[in-house]
């Protein structure tokens, strides 16, 4: 049986015209910090909004813990997802949203409590707690979407961009709960494009251009196969290599 | 050059309305289902008039402080807001050229003045000849020249209010402004209340308006009036620079709004009413949390001022109509057409807001139905508590009034039916819609129409007076077996439906 947490196989997306995800395959195993990574509008967001199950996907499949996402809902419980962008009901309060989201994920009433307050604490929303998520400046915000996508400690976490717009003392709890998250056994998707702290966390990388897969290796192999440069040379290389081969052809 | 400003700003809305024949046709779609439903309203009038052997003349002539006053406060708070209107690549182009402020702001008033005349003129005389033929052309006379007089001073009146801001702190213009809404709307408010005997003689904005066509004195003082808002328009307009002008970008009215209404901080006290918690199961948190949306982005505000003002407006109804059942039953029945007025309002603000929250449900471990039962049941909710306290409010208006079994079952079905069509129909729109696409009116016209025809059987038997007086024995239970099956048949399709908002 798989010992994979995710499974993505043969994913293809498109809206009209535009092909966003072509063929791409790739998978989560226990222990990893996995960074997919590609330049703007390459498909990062698609191909994590297909994996959660809140884009189906026009051909290939997704499992979670061994399950196809499209046949179970129970995965939905070892998931926590982060998107881009995060929309968020504004006219709840930190506390309200953080309690609701928990409650979301089918948490009893004692775990709600516990978790929420551990979050709040954690990533300094204590003092806004009684706020409206409205009322917050973005970065506090981005700090409240990923306290929510981290309640209820999921095996699973799928974060789109995390460290978008947060300060560097919230970077580093994020990072420690990606990091607890993967010492307990689970495995941590992230997309970015910020390669420096991709280097830094990660210890798995995909990279991806025009929807479609040029590398999935773990980190240290993709740096000694290049020659230890770091992340962003290979990266740069690799993306420029497909263009010009593309001009080729 | 005013005539060419204008010119560029008509093509800007004019081409933003899309680029496919039917995006382009649909603002002149929306202009005539306008003028259809306003000539469909006043036939309508027009046939329980000639039912009841009543002339709406007298009708026609309440409407007149209406219409006066409502446009007069329009005015005033777009004044409020900053009273010029501009698009972004005015502010850009324009604002930094050479171009006199004096001459944008005439472009402006032209602008202001075409589109509020587009608007109103047409529907007025539709309205007024449907109702009054004919008699009409007396009728006419009195109301187009009061309607022209209200629309310029209700332009100047904004944009004054909008170039204060130059001279007078924005906290002092705020003030005038809300007086001066009151001023306007407090006549109206009296001539149902009755409580303050000499607000009909005051020389108040509206009422001078109003006198222009009174003759003698009255004519001598609205002209005084118009003429002093011009001069103080005129003088204004010579000296302000654009740095002094505050304009309200009007793109809101070519591109999809992201929320009609903001969140508004609400005393901690009501937004806890619904203290959201962790014991709650989900059904109940989920009903809570949209409990409290209402209450704090505004919607359930906006949504019972509209419903006050067409209640208001057809308050006048029953006084000129003397209809066939009694008055009550009248009063009863306007209640039960704008209630489906609530979820539909309600559900217009979901799909602008509350729609890109929805990923949260649709990740959790709660089934979607949870989702679209809870929202159902909110509207339902909301939509009880504000009919009832309407028919409450007809109560102290016109002392007590007999209640029977069929007002509760016209008033729940009106609810349940209107409550249902609005999801239905917000779940099944795609898209953002923007305020004037056809999306938008469907929103409305649905659910009025659809719950109108599921309660039909109710509605006969309640505006029929012996059934009403002497039910027939099997009556009752039939009616409230329809409702209930009808009921039961809207809960099951909400349902099937809910798979509109889950990705698989
Ligand atoms: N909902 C959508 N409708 C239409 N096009 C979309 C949509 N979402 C993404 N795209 C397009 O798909 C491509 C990939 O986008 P995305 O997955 O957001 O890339 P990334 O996250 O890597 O920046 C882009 O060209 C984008 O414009
Ligand atoms: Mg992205």
């Amino acid at each position: 049986m798989a010992t994979y947490l995710v499974e993505v196989n043969d994913l293809w997306k498109s809206f009209g015209k535009i092909r966003a995800v072509r063929g791409i395959s790739f998978r989560l195993e226990p222990g990893q910090i996995h960074g997919l990574l590609g330049p703007n509008g390459s498909g990062k967001t698609t191909t994590l909004r297909c994996i959660v199950g809140l884009l189906r996907p026009d051909r290939g499949t997704v499992k979670i813990a061994g399950e196809e996402i499209s046949k179970t809902d129970s995965y939905k419980r070892t998931v926590g997802y982060l998107p881009e962008n995060p929309s968020l009901p504004e006219y709840l309060t930190v506390e309200e949203f953080l309690i609701f989201s928990a409650k979301l994920k089918g948490l009893d009433a004692e775990r709600v409590r516990r978790d929420v307050s551990h979050l709040m604490d954690a990533f300094g929303l204590v003092d806004v707690s009684d706020r409206l998520i409205y009322e917050l400046s973005k970065g506090v915000r981005q700090r409240v979407a990923v306290s929510a996508s981290l309640v209820g400690e999921p095996p699973i976490l799928i974060m789109d961009e995390p460290f978008n717009g947060l300060d560097p003392e919230a970077q580093k709890t994020t990072k420690d709960f990606i990091n607890i998250t993967v010492e307990r056994g689970g495995a941590v998707l992230i997309s970015t494009h910020l390669l420096d702290s991709a280097e830094k966390i990660c210890n798995y990388a995909s990279v991806i251009a025009e929807g479609t897969l040029l590398q999935s290796s773990p980190l240290y192999e993709l740096k000694r196969y290049n020659g230890g440069k770091s992340l962003e040379e290979i990266f740069i290389e690799m993306v420029s290599r497909r263009r010009i081969r593309k001009i080729d052809s | 050059m005013i005539v060419e400003i204008f010119r560029v700003k008509v093509k800007h809305y004019v081409g933003a309305s899309g680029k496919t024949f039917f995006g382009k046709l649909s603002p002149v779609l929306f202009y005539f289902l306008w003028l259809f439903v306003v000539g469909f309203v006043s036939i309508a009038l027009r046939f329980y008039g000639i039912a009841v052997g009543a002339l709406l003349d007298d009708f026609v002539t309440a409407l007149r402080p209406l219409t006066v006053s409502s446009i007069l406060a329009v005015g005033i708070f777009l004044g409020m807001k900053g009273g010029i209107t501009a698009i972004n690549y005015e502010v850009e182009y324009i604002f930094t050229s050479t171009v006199k402020p004096r001459t944008f702001l005439l472009s402006d008033f032209l602008f202001q003045f075409i589109f509020l005349n587009l608007f109103a003129m047409p529907a007025s005389a539709v309205m007024v000849t449907l109702l009054t033929y004919p008699r009409h052309v007396a009728n006419l006379v009195q109301m187009l020249p009061l309607l022209e007089a209200s629309i310029v001073s209700a332009i100047l009146l904004g944009h004054i209010l909008g170039m204060a801001r130059n001279w007078l702190d924005r906290k002092y213009v705020m003030a005038v402004g809300w007086a001066l809404i009151a001023s306007v709307l407090l006549p109206l408010l009296d001539m149902f209340l009755g409580w303050f005997p000499g607000l009909k003689q005051a020389s108040l904005p509206a009422n001078l308006v109003l006198g222009l066509l009174g003759g003698g004195w009255n004519s001598a003082a609205g002209a005084v009036f118009i003429a002093f808002l011009a001069t103080a328009y005129a003088l204004m307009a010579g000296k302000i620079r654009y740095m002094g002008l505050a304009p309200v970008l009007t793109h809101v009215l070519t591109e999809p709004p992201k929320k009609i209404f903001n969140v508004i901080k609400t005393p901690k006290s009501l937004s806890r009413l619904f203290g959201i918690g962790a014991d709650d199961g989900p059904l109940v948190l989920t009903l809570k949390i949209h409990m409290t949306r209402f209450v704090r982005d505004g919607s359930l505000w906006i949504t019972a001022f509209v419903l006050l003002l067409l209640v208001y407006v057809n308050s006048f109804l029953p006084q000129a109509l003397a209809v066939t059942a009694t008055i009550e039953a009248s009063y009863i029945t306007i209640i039960t057409l704008y209630t489906p007025l609530i979820p539909a309002l309600l559900s217009i603000n979901w799909v602008l807001s509350e729609r890109n929250n929805i990923w949260l449900y649709q990740l959790s471990v709660h089934k979607i139905k949870t989702y679209v039962i809870s929202l159902l049941t909110a509207y339902v909710i909301v939509s009880l508590v504000f009919s009832a306290g309407l028919l409450t409010a007809v109560h102290l208006f016109s002392g007590p009034v007999p209640i029977v079994y069929l007002d509760f079952l016209l008033l729940t079905s009106s609810s349940v039916f209107g409550s249902f069509f609005a999801l239905l129909m917000s779940t099944s729109v795609k898209k953002m819609p923007s305020p004037f696409s056809m999306t938008s009116v469907f929103l409305v016209v649905v659910p009025l129409l659809g719950s109108q025809i599921l309660s039909l059987p109710v509605l006969v038997a309640r505006l029929f007076e012996p059934v009403v007086k002497n039910p027939p024995t099997m009556l009752p239970p039939f009616l409230m077996a329809y409702v209930l099956c009808l009921s039961m048949a809207v809960y099951y399709v909400s349902i099937r439906n809910s798979r509109n908002v889950s990705p698989h």
